[in-house]
């Protein structure tokens, strides 16, 4: 009897180990050298900012993105169970609008050769958005059958990216430029004729920054993913001085992604 | 799915506002606007509203005007200044804390000095106040000689400036043109191409006169659908801060006068821009056409208040009562002559006259829809040696 129920014990932790070797192989990759494609698509939303937030924002009313979207095709290669390489071509477009309260915030619109600069105190409504496409180069790592995380640096450029917006009253109907310096002129500034901008030409063309990818094996050959893009590289030309603080793109998608 | 998306907006919000710094302290300081604290206002000023001043941002000077016969000492003084700077006033120990109500010597027209401290110390501005007598009246025929002589650039260097200092000019005549809003729109420009520019030879007499050119704002006019500057001057102030809000209530007509005026006499050139437009920059079959008009008008109303004139009513408001236009003006580059004679709607009263009860403008324009940024650019309206002759 003893000797039967060690069998059943045996037997049961055998199984056990082969149901989780079984759990491994059944998420795939079957072979741990094993490589293959993963086909994504999702839903990008995120925004353009400074960081951290300077003082001279004192409030941010309103926040929406704007109807981002990428594709995706990574190729990836597992080295071991745990660990292996993804690299890919994201094409993406993303984008938000925002309306801030800011004050002496430091600027300067130039148009044709001539410069209005100064502090503005007021409202400030931005819209942005960039059509581009990333390479990331990431490590992954596999957590468990169904879960993988990847991370590592990627490299964007862009198709196509506009920066702009306008000035005007906020709500309690503040809204002026200080001419040059807070001692300057005084220039009112309301919804009726708002100071509008447009930094496009002052854009870079690229960015880098951390890619962190999160894979979750929801079915034989279905992902759902997330992942966040943190650029840190500032958006701006080198040498641009309209806005008076570095930019960074920090963008989420979610999304599907089909893997074989 | 659909939910979790529409949240992470709001998380982002969230997140970021988290973030927000604390407020910086002002960096402005301004003397916003001066009040002079009297008994009996009556007395020594013209109007009780001559006691508060409010003062442009771009101003660093405050004059009150008193009666030409009266006399203050030492005033109570009230500054109000961007909120947290700190008052500072000159004394022979140099610049002292000023705190409101503090009694500060006006007499014999002394001139005062104060410096204002923003409220995170990094900025700083001077201002100077005095009391000014008004001229006495005077009931003789008057002739006010307009040369445009006194001219200068302004204290920024960019463009011309003009001043009251001639011989029987309005005591504390004061021109004012579109030139500060012009300097918003194009920074870039040289002196010599805003809108109001002396030319120091060529006039009548050879010696300075004054060329109203309308110009193109370039980009920023168009952001603000502003697109051209008429040339102008007129006796008044500019207030810059409303340039691009309300560019009809940024140019405020007139100062008081205490004679009658019946005659306007001059002499110009001029020539059309070649295209006329419309505000909207669209082109219009219209020959452009300079403008001149010098009005009279009652500076109170009947509850007392202050009457100031437009761009938008300085030539309809009721409260005009005397006016010129000038009309038949001819392209020419030799100088003309022209006269217009002022036309009254009301009588004057003598007793009002004498105690600042009217005041007068006269204003040139190169464009006459100028004010409704309308015209040619390139009209060309030159003017010198204008007198307005009052009966007394």
């Amino acid at each position: 009897m003893k000797y039967i129920y060690f069998i059943a014990v045996f037997l049961l932790f055998a199984s056990a180990a082969q149901a989780q070797e079984d759990r491994w192989t059944k998420w795939g990759p079957t072979a741990p050298s094993q490589a293959g494609v993963i086909l994504r698509a999702g839903y990008t939303i995120g925004g353009t900012t400074p960081l951290p937030l300077p003082k001279e924002i004192r409030s941010i009313n309103e926040f929406s993105p704007k109807g981002g979207g990428t594709v995706a095709m990574d190729v990836y290669k597992m080295f071991s169970r745990r660990w292996g390489i993804m690299a890919g071509w994201h094409f993406f477009y993303q984008g938000f609008h925002t309306g801030a309260d800011v004050k002496n915030y430091k600027m300067s619109l130039t148009q044709e050769g001539n410069t209005m600069s100064g502090y503005f105190t007021g409202c400030d409504i931005t819209n942005t958005h960039m059509l581009g496409m990333t390479i990331p180069l990431l490590a992954t790592f596999r957590i468990s059958p169904r879960w993988n995380v990847s991370a590592g640096p990627y490299f964007s450029t862009y198709f196509k990216r506009s920066f702009e917006g306008e000035v005007y009253d906020n709500k309690d109907g503040v809204g002026y430029l200080r001419v040059d310096d807070p001692t300057g002129e005084k220039v009112n500034i309301d919804h009726s004729n708002p100071a509008t901008y447009d930094f496009e030409d002052d854009m870079r063309n690229w960015n880098g920054g951390l890619e962190v990818v999160f894979d979750w094996k929801a079915m034989r050959h279905l992902n759902v993913y997330g992942s966040i893009d943190w650029g840190l590289s500032s958006i701006w030309d080198k040498g641009f001085e309209a806005v008076d603080f570095k930019m960074y793109p920090i963008y989420a998608t979610l999304g599907v992604a089909y893997r074989y | 799915m659909k939910k979790p998306l529409l949240l992470l907006p709001l998380i982002g919000v969230a997140l970021l506002s988290s973030c927000i710094a604390d407020e910086p302290l002002n960096a402005e300081c301004d003397i916003e606007a001066v009040s002079l604290s009297v008994s009996e206002p009556e007395a020594i000023f013209y109007h009780e509203y001559d006691t508060l001043q409010t003062v442009p941002s771009a101003a660093d000077s405050i004059g009150f005007l008193i009666r030409y016969d009266a006399d203050v000492e030492s005033l109570p003084l009230h500054l109000t200044k961007t909120p947290g700077a700190q008052a500072y006033i000159l004394t022979e120990e140099g610049y002292v804390p000023f705190a409101n109500g503090m009694l500060v010597d006006f007499s014999e027209e002394r001139v005062q000095q104060f410096r204002i401290v923003s409220q995170d110390g990094k900025w700083s501005r001077n201002y100077r106040i005095n009391v000014v007598h008004d001229q006495a009246p005077e009931r003789e025929h008057f002739f006010m000689n307009i040369t445009f002589d006194n001219y200068d650039f302004n204290s920024t260097g960019k463009y011309h400036v003009w001043y009251g200092a001639e011989e029987n000019s309005i005591s504390y005549g004061q021109w004012a043109s579109g030139n500060p809003g012009f300097n918003l729109s194009k920074s870039s420009a040289k002196y010599d191409e805003y809108p109001t520019v002396g030319i120091a030879e060529g006039g009548v007499d050879g010696g300075p006169y004054v060329k109203l050119e309308t110009r193109d704002t370039g980009a920023f006019g168009r952001m603000v659908n502003m697109r051209l500057a008429a040339g102008n001057l007129f006796i008044g102030t500019f207030d810059v801060a409303n340039a691009l809000k309300d560019a009809m209530a940024a140019t405020r007509f007139g100062l008081p006068f205490k004679h009658k005026p019946i005659k306007v006499t001059g002499w110009y050139k001029f020539k059309a821009g070649e295209q006329f437009q419309n505000r909207q920059g669209q082109k219009v079959d219209r020959i452009d056409q300079p403008d001149i008009y010098c009005v009279m008008y009652r500076n109170q109303d009947a509850e007392g208040n202050q009457v100031l004139l437009y761009g938008d009513d300085v030539l309809t408001s009721p409260a005009i009562v005397g006016l010129a236009r000038i009309s038949g003006v001819i392209e020419t580059d030799e100088w003309t002559a022209f006269e217009m004679e002022v036309e009254y709607s009301k009588e004057i009263d003598d007793e009002l006259l004498e105690n600042n009860g009217y005041s007068l403008t006269i204003s040139f324009a190169s464009s006459i829809e100028g004010a409704s940024f309308e015209g040619a650019p390139g009209s060309t309206f030159c003017v010198d040696n204008v007198v307005i002759e009052c009966e007394y």
